[in-house]
Protein backbone atom coordinates (compact mmCIF):
# COMPACT_ATOMS: atom_id res chain seq x y z
CA UNK A 1 0.00 0.00 0.00
CA UNK A 2 2.53 2.32 1.16
CA UNK A 3 4.28 1.78 -2.41
CA UNK A 4 1.44 2.80 -4.41
CA UNK A 5 1.30 6.16 -1.77
CA UNK A 6 5.06 6.46 -3.38
CA UNK A 7 4.19 6.11 -7.03
CA UNK A 8 0.98 8.33 -6.84
CA UNK A 9 2.78 10.80 -5.49
CA UNK A 10 6.45 10.10 -7.92
CA UNK A 11 3.58 10.63 -10.95
CA UNK A 12 1.83 13.58 -9.68
CA UNK A 13 5.27 15.27 -9.11
CA UNK A 14 6.00 14.18 -12.67
CA UNK A 15 2.72 15.74 -14.03
CA UNK A 16 3.51 18.99 -12.30
CA UNK A 17 6.86 19.21 -13.91
CA UNK A 18 5.48 18.56 -17.27
CA UNK A 19 5.63 21.70 -19.22
CA UNK A 20 2.81 22.51 -21.89
CA UNK A 21 3.48 20.94 -24.94
CA UNK A 22 3.94 23.64 -27.74
CA UNK A 23 4.41 24.41 -31.10
CA UNK A 24 7.41 26.24 -32.81
CA UNK A 25 7.00 29.94 -34.17
CA UNK A 26 7.49 29.64 -38.01
CA UNK A 27 8.49 33.22 -38.24
CA UNK A 28 10.66 34.72 -35.04
CA UNK A 29 13.14 37.03 -35.02
CA UNK A 30 15.96 37.89 -32.40
CA UNK A 31 17.35 41.44 -33.27
CA UNK A 32 20.32 43.00 -31.10
CA UNK A 33 19.05 46.30 -30.13
CA UNK A 34 21.88 48.74 -27.61
CA UNK A 35 19.82 50.57 -24.55
CA UNK A 36 21.78 52.21 -22.12
CA UNK A 37 24.84 51.13 -24.10
CA UNK A 38 24.19 47.63 -23.46
CA UNK A 39 23.37 45.10 -26.29
CA UNK A 40 20.06 43.43 -25.56
CA UNK A 41 18.69 40.84 -27.42
CA UNK A 42 14.94 41.10 -28.28
CA UNK A 43 12.50 38.40 -30.03
CA UNK A 44 9.82 39.61 -32.33
CA UNK A 45 7.18 37.54 -34.01
CA UNK A 46 6.15 38.09 -37.25
CA UNK A 47 2.15 38.27 -37.98
CA UNK A 48 -0.60 37.92 -40.99
CA UNK A 49 -1.42 41.43 -42.05
CA UNK A 50 -4.80 42.86 -41.70
CA UNK A 51 -6.47 42.27 -45.18
CA UNK A 52 -10.06 43.15 -46.98
CA UNK A 53 -11.17 39.71 -48.93
CA UNK A 54 -14.49 38.51 -49.99
CA UNK A 55 -16.00 35.28 -49.13
CA UNK A 56 -18.37 32.80 -50.73
CA UNK A 57 -21.42 35.15 -49.71
CA UNK A 58 -19.86 38.14 -51.53
CA UNK A 59 -19.21 39.51 -47.89
CA UNK A 60 -16.38 41.13 -47.04
CA UNK A 61 -13.63 39.36 -44.66
CA UNK A 62 -10.71 40.75 -42.52
CA UNK A 63 -8.28 39.69 -39.89
CA UNK A 64 -10.73 40.90 -37.37
CA UNK A 65 -12.90 38.01 -38.67
CA UNK A 66 -10.29 35.57 -37.21
CA UNK A 67 -9.98 37.14 -33.98
CA UNK A 68 -10.08 34.81 -30.77
CA UNK A 69 -9.50 31.56 -33.00
CA UNK A 70 -6.69 29.68 -34.48
CA UNK A 71 -6.99 29.05 -38.11
CA UNK A 72 -5.81 27.03 -40.93
CA UNK A 73 -4.72 28.66 -44.16
CA UNK A 74 -4.63 27.35 -48.01
CA UNK A 75 -4.34 28.25 -51.84
CA UNK A 76 -6.63 26.73 -54.34
CA UNK A 77 -8.45 26.86 -57.33
CA UNK A 78 -11.49 25.28 -57.70
CA UNK A 79 -10.53 24.18 -61.15
CA UNK A 80 -7.73 22.53 -60.07
CA UNK A 81 -8.27 18.61 -61.23
CA UNK A 82 -4.81 17.27 -58.93
CA UNK A 83 -3.30 18.58 -55.61
CA UNK A 84 -6.40 20.75 -54.27
CA UNK A 85 -9.10 18.07 -54.42
CA UNK A 86 -7.01 15.62 -52.18
CA UNK A 87 -5.51 18.61 -50.39
CA UNK A 88 -9.17 19.45 -49.37
CA UNK A 89 -10.61 15.95 -49.19
CA UNK A 90 -8.56 16.10 -46.17
CA UNK A 91 -8.91 19.25 -44.86
CA UNK A 92 -12.92 18.71 -45.11
CA UNK A 93 -11.44 15.84 -42.02
CA UNK A 94 -10.09 18.01 -40.27
CA UNK A 95 -12.86 21.21 -40.67
CA UNK A 96 -15.87 17.21 -39.63
CA UNK A 97 -13.68 17.21 -36.22
CA UNK A 98 -13.68 20.76 -35.34
CA UNK A 99 -16.84 22.04 -37.01
CA UNK A 100 -18.92 22.87 -34.24
CA UNK A 101 -15.65 24.58 -32.11
CA UNK A 102 -16.05 28.65 -32.80
CA UNK A 103 -12.14 28.64 -31.70
CA UNK A 104 -11.46 27.20 -34.67
CA UNK A 105 -11.37 28.56 -38.60
CA UNK A 106 -10.01 28.08 -42.08
CA UNK A 107 -9.09 30.71 -44.96
CA UNK A 108 -9.02 29.05 -48.43
CA UNK A 109 -7.61 31.11 -50.90
CA UNK A 110 -8.25 31.02 -54.27
CA UNK A 111 -4.96 32.55 -56.73
CA UNK A 112 -7.62 31.71 -60.06
CA UNK A 113 -9.38 35.25 -59.22
CA UNK A 114 -10.10 35.74 -62.57
CA UNK A 115 -12.63 32.70 -62.67
CA UNK A 116 -13.27 31.59 -59.22
CA UNK A 117 -15.61 34.66 -58.04
CA UNK A 118 -17.52 34.12 -55.05
CA UNK A 119 -20.44 32.53 -56.38
CA UNK A 120 -18.22 30.11 -57.99
CA UNK A 121 -16.99 30.11 -54.74
CA UNK A 122 -20.12 29.04 -52.75
CA UNK A 123 -20.99 26.46 -55.51
CA UNK A 124 -17.68 24.92 -55.29
CA UNK A 125 -17.98 25.03 -50.52
CA UNK A 126 -21.78 23.48 -50.92
CA UNK A 127 -20.53 20.38 -52.92
CA UNK A 128 -17.47 20.05 -50.86
CA UNK A 129 -20.48 19.94 -48.03
CA UNK A 130 -19.65 23.31 -45.82
CA UNK A 131 -22.53 23.95 -43.56
CA UNK A 132 -20.92 26.39 -40.96
CA UNK A 133 -19.11 29.83 -41.59
CA UNK A 134 -16.63 28.79 -40.23
CA UNK A 135 -14.73 27.95 -43.31
CA UNK A 136 -14.41 31.25 -45.60
CA UNK A 137 -13.44 30.95 -49.16
CA UNK A 138 -11.73 34.02 -50.24
CA UNK A 139 -11.10 36.53 -52.92
CA UNK A 140 -9.37 39.52 -53.70
CA UNK A 141 -7.47 40.77 -56.34
CA UNK A 142 -4.24 39.39 -57.79
CA UNK A 143 -1.80 41.28 -56.31
CA UNK A 144 -3.02 40.86 -53.26
CA UNK A 145 -3.95 36.76 -52.88
CA UNK A 146 0.11 36.99 -53.76
CA UNK A 147 1.24 39.00 -51.93
CA UNK A 148 -0.49 37.19 -48.92
CA UNK A 149 0.95 34.11 -49.84
CA UNK A 150 4.58 35.11 -50.87
CA UNK A 151 5.11 38.07 -48.26
CA UNK A 152 3.69 35.88 -45.52
CA UNK A 153 1.64 32.50 -45.44
CA UNK A 154 4.46 30.96 -47.62
CA UNK A 155 7.59 32.63 -46.75
CA UNK A 156 8.47 29.47 -44.70
CA UNK A 157 7.90 26.55 -47.57
CA UNK A 158 9.39 28.95 -50.50
CA UNK A 159 12.54 26.39 -50.37
CA UNK A 160 9.71 23.89 -52.02
CA UNK A 161 8.21 26.33 -54.29
CA UNK A 162 9.87 24.69 -57.45
CA UNK A 163 8.00 21.11 -56.29
CA UNK A 164 5.17 20.65 -58.57
CA UNK A 165 2.93 22.72 -58.58
CA UNK A 166 4.25 25.76 -57.42
CA UNK A 167 3.61 27.72 -53.99
CA UNK A 168 0.14 28.63 -54.80
CA UNK A 169 -0.59 25.25 -55.77
CA UNK A 170 1.80 22.44 -54.02
CA UNK A 171 -0.85 21.71 -51.00
CA UNK A 172 0.46 23.33 -48.27
CA UNK A 173 -2.08 24.09 -44.93
CA UNK A 174 -0.43 26.77 -42.56
CA UNK A 175 -1.72 26.93 -39.06
CA UNK A 176 -1.91 30.12 -37.71
CA UNK A 177 -2.64 30.91 -33.91
CA UNK A 178 -4.74 33.32 -31.99
CA UNK A 179 -2.18 36.06 -31.91
CA UNK A 180 -1.92 35.72 -36.36
CA UNK A 181 1.46 34.27 -35.54
CA UNK A 182 2.00 31.09 -37.48
CA UNK A 183 2.97 27.58 -35.90
CA UNK A 184 2.88 25.43 -38.28
CA UNK A 185 2.85 23.79 -42.22
CA UNK A 186 1.40 21.17 -43.27
CA UNK A 187 1.68 19.32 -46.48
CA UNK A 188 -2.22 19.06 -47.09
CA UNK A 189 -2.20 15.69 -49.74
CA UNK A 190 -0.01 13.61 -47.16
CA UNK A 191 -2.39 11.54 -44.37
CA UNK A 192 0.15 11.93 -41.89
CA UNK A 193 0.93 15.35 -42.58
CA UNK A 194 -2.87 16.31 -42.15
CA UNK A 195 -3.03 14.06 -38.87
CA UNK A 196 -0.30 15.93 -37.07
CA UNK A 197 -2.00 19.01 -38.57
CA UNK A 198 -4.74 18.29 -35.82
CA UNK A 199 -2.93 16.89 -33.28
CA UNK A 200 -0.92 20.56 -33.63
CA UNK A 201 -4.20 22.21 -33.53
CA UNK A 202 -5.51 20.71 -30.00
CA UNK A 203 -2.53 21.46 -28.71
CA UNK A 204 -2.58 25.41 -29.95
CA UNK A 205 -5.98 24.90 -28.53
CA UNK A 206 -4.81 24.71 -24.59
CA UNK A 207 -2.31 27.12 -25.13
CA UNK A 208 -2.95 30.29 -23.06
CA UNK B 1 -9.84 -23.94 -88.08
CA UNK B 2 -12.96 -24.43 -86.16
CA UNK B 3 -15.63 -21.91 -85.70
CA UNK B 4 -15.13 -22.31 -82.45
CA UNK B 5 -11.50 -21.48 -82.45
CA UNK B 6 -11.98 -18.30 -85.08
CA UNK B 7 -14.79 -16.71 -82.48
CA UNK B 8 -12.21 -17.55 -79.32
CA UNK B 9 -9.51 -16.15 -81.37
CA UNK B 10 -11.99 -12.71 -82.06
CA UNK B 11 -13.62 -13.01 -78.58
CA UNK B 12 -9.94 -12.56 -76.67
CA UNK B 13 -8.46 -9.59 -79.68
CA UNK B 14 -11.68 -7.37 -78.65
CA UNK B 15 -10.62 -8.18 -74.85
CA UNK B 16 -6.66 -7.20 -75.52
CA UNK B 17 -8.01 -4.42 -77.75
CA UNK B 18 -10.29 -3.07 -75.15
CA UNK B 19 -7.28 -3.35 -72.13
CA UNK B 20 -4.77 -2.16 -74.86
CA UNK B 21 -7.34 1.14 -75.01
CA UNK B 22 -8.13 1.35 -71.70
CA UNK B 23 -4.27 1.40 -70.57
CA UNK B 24 -3.46 3.98 -73.21
CA UNK B 25 -6.57 6.47 -71.28
CA UNK B 26 -5.34 6.41 -67.70
CA UNK B 27 -1.57 6.84 -69.43
CA UNK B 28 -2.60 9.41 -71.43
CA UNK B 29 -4.46 11.05 -68.59
CA UNK B 30 -1.42 10.99 -66.38
CA UNK B 31 0.71 12.57 -68.30
CA UNK B 32 -1.61 15.40 -68.96
CA UNK B 33 -1.84 15.59 -65.09
CA UNK B 34 1.90 15.52 -65.11
CA UNK B 35 2.37 18.41 -67.45
CA UNK B 36 -0.48 20.25 -65.44
CA UNK B 37 1.52 20.22 -62.37
CA UNK B 38 4.66 21.16 -64.28
CA UNK B 39 2.44 24.05 -66.07
CA UNK B 40 1.03 25.24 -62.71
CA UNK B 41 4.78 25.32 -61.32
CA UNK B 42 5.62 28.10 -63.62
CA UNK B 43 2.09 29.56 -62.86
CA UNK B 44 3.64 31.71 -60.30
CA UNK B 45 6.22 32.76 -62.24
CA UNK B 46 4.13 33.76 -64.81
CA UNK B 47 1.88 36.15 -62.60
CA UNK B 48 4.76 37.12 -60.71
CA UNK B 49 6.61 38.28 -63.67
CA UNK B 50 3.28 40.17 -64.94
CA UNK B 51 4.08 41.85 -61.08
CA UNK B 52 7.00 42.66 -61.58
CA UNK B 53 6.43 44.25 -65.09
CA UNK B 54 3.89 46.19 -63.61
CA UNK B 55 5.59 47.76 -61.10
CA UNK B 56 8.40 48.94 -63.95
CA UNK B 57 5.55 50.30 -65.79
CA UNK B 58 4.24 52.71 -63.03
CA UNK B 59 8.13 53.54 -61.90
CA UNK B 60 9.23 54.65 -65.28
CA UNK B 61 11.06 57.57 -63.43
CA UNK B 62 12.75 55.41 -61.31
CA UNK B 63 13.76 53.63 -63.97
CA UNK B 64 15.25 56.37 -65.72
CA UNK B 65 17.40 57.53 -62.69
CA UNK B 66 18.75 54.06 -62.80
CA UNK B 67 19.19 53.66 -66.54
CA UNK B 68 19.82 56.95 -68.49
CA UNK B 69 20.15 55.77 -71.26
CA UNK B 70 16.94 54.03 -71.80
CA UNK B 71 13.85 55.54 -74.20
CA UNK B 72 11.19 55.40 -71.48
CA UNK B 73 8.63 55.57 -73.77
CA UNK B 74 10.29 52.42 -76.42
CA UNK B 75 10.51 50.44 -72.94
CA UNK B 76 6.76 51.25 -71.91
CA UNK B 77 5.56 49.65 -75.52
CA UNK B 78 8.19 46.88 -74.58
CA UNK B 79 7.02 46.38 -71.63
CA UNK B 80 3.41 46.61 -72.70
CA UNK B 81 3.36 43.90 -74.78
CA UNK B 82 5.69 41.25 -72.69
CA UNK B 83 2.44 41.73 -70.33
CA UNK B 84 0.42 41.25 -72.97
CA UNK B 85 2.15 38.13 -73.85
CA UNK B 86 2.27 36.44 -70.16
CA UNK B 87 -1.55 37.18 -69.93
CA UNK B 88 -2.21 35.47 -72.96
CA UNK B 89 -0.60 32.80 -72.01
CA UNK B 90 -2.06 33.01 -68.11
CA UNK B 91 -5.20 32.93 -70.03
CA UNK B 92 -4.87 29.56 -72.62
CA UNK B 93 -3.96 27.53 -69.37
CA UNK B 94 -7.00 29.25 -67.14
CA UNK B 95 -9.40 28.40 -70.31
CA UNK B 96 -7.85 24.80 -70.20
CA UNK B 97 -8.45 24.63 -66.46
CA UNK B 98 -12.10 25.52 -67.05
CA UNK B 99 -12.94 23.06 -69.57
CA UNK B 100 -10.87 20.69 -68.88
CA UNK B 101 -13.26 17.37 -67.49
CA UNK B 102 -10.66 15.08 -65.26
CA UNK B 103 -13.60 12.69 -65.12
CA UNK B 104 -14.86 12.21 -68.93
CA UNK B 105 -16.72 9.75 -69.44
CA UNK B 106 -18.03 8.96 -72.92
CA UNK B 107 -20.21 5.33 -73.71
CA UNK B 108 -16.66 4.47 -76.12
CA UNK B 109 -13.07 3.96 -75.16
CA UNK B 110 -11.68 5.26 -77.90
CA UNK B 111 -13.76 8.73 -77.55
CA UNK B 112 -11.84 9.12 -74.05
CA UNK B 113 -8.61 8.28 -75.85
CA UNK B 114 -9.36 11.02 -78.29
CA UNK B 115 -10.39 13.38 -76.03
CA UNK B 116 -7.73 13.10 -73.71
CA UNK B 117 -5.05 12.86 -76.39
CA UNK B 118 -6.77 16.08 -77.64
CA UNK B 119 -5.62 17.80 -74.08
CA UNK B 120 -2.64 16.23 -73.62
CA UNK B 121 -1.37 18.50 -77.02
CA UNK B 122 -3.21 21.20 -75.80
CA UNK B 123 -1.54 21.67 -72.42
CA UNK B 124 1.68 20.39 -73.99
CA UNK B 125 1.27 23.36 -76.05
CA UNK B 126 0.67 25.55 -72.79
CA UNK B 127 3.73 24.08 -71.63
CA UNK B 128 6.06 25.92 -74.13
CA UNK B 129 3.58 28.68 -74.24
CA UNK B 130 4.90 29.31 -70.87
CA UNK B 131 8.55 28.12 -70.98
CA UNK B 132 8.60 30.69 -74.03
CA UNK B 133 6.83 33.53 -72.25
CA UNK B 134 8.92 33.40 -68.81
CA UNK B 135 12.50 33.01 -70.82
CA UNK B 136 12.00 36.13 -72.60
CA UNK B 137 10.09 38.26 -69.67
CA UNK B 138 12.89 37.01 -67.52
CA UNK B 139 15.40 38.35 -70.42
CA UNK B 140 13.97 41.35 -70.01
CA UNK B 141 13.87 41.94 -66.14
CA UNK B 142 17.46 40.93 -66.31
CA UNK B 143 17.99 43.33 -68.92
CA UNK B 144 16.33 46.39 -67.43
CA UNK B 145 17.19 45.47 -63.95
CA UNK B 146 14.22 44.18 -61.52
CA UNK B 147 11.69 46.60 -59.96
Amino acid sequence: MRNLFAIIIVFTLCSCNTEPERLPFMQMEVVENVVDGKTVQDTTFRTIPDFKLYNQDSTVVTLKDFDNAIYVADFFFTTCPTICPVMHRNLLMVYKKYEHNNQVKFASHTIDVKYDKPSVMKAYAKKLGIRTKNWEFLWGTRDEIYALAERNYMVYTKEEAQAPGGFAHQGYLILVDKHKRIRGAYDGTVDEDVHKLMADMDILLKEK
Amino acid sequence: MSIRKTIAIFIISIALASCQSKENVETIKAETMKIHDIVMADHNKIVNNQMKLDTLLNNLPTLKLKNPEIDTLAEKTNIKLIIADLVKAEDSMNDWMHKFDADYKPTEHIDALSYYKHELARISAIDKMYKAELKKSDDYLQKIGKP
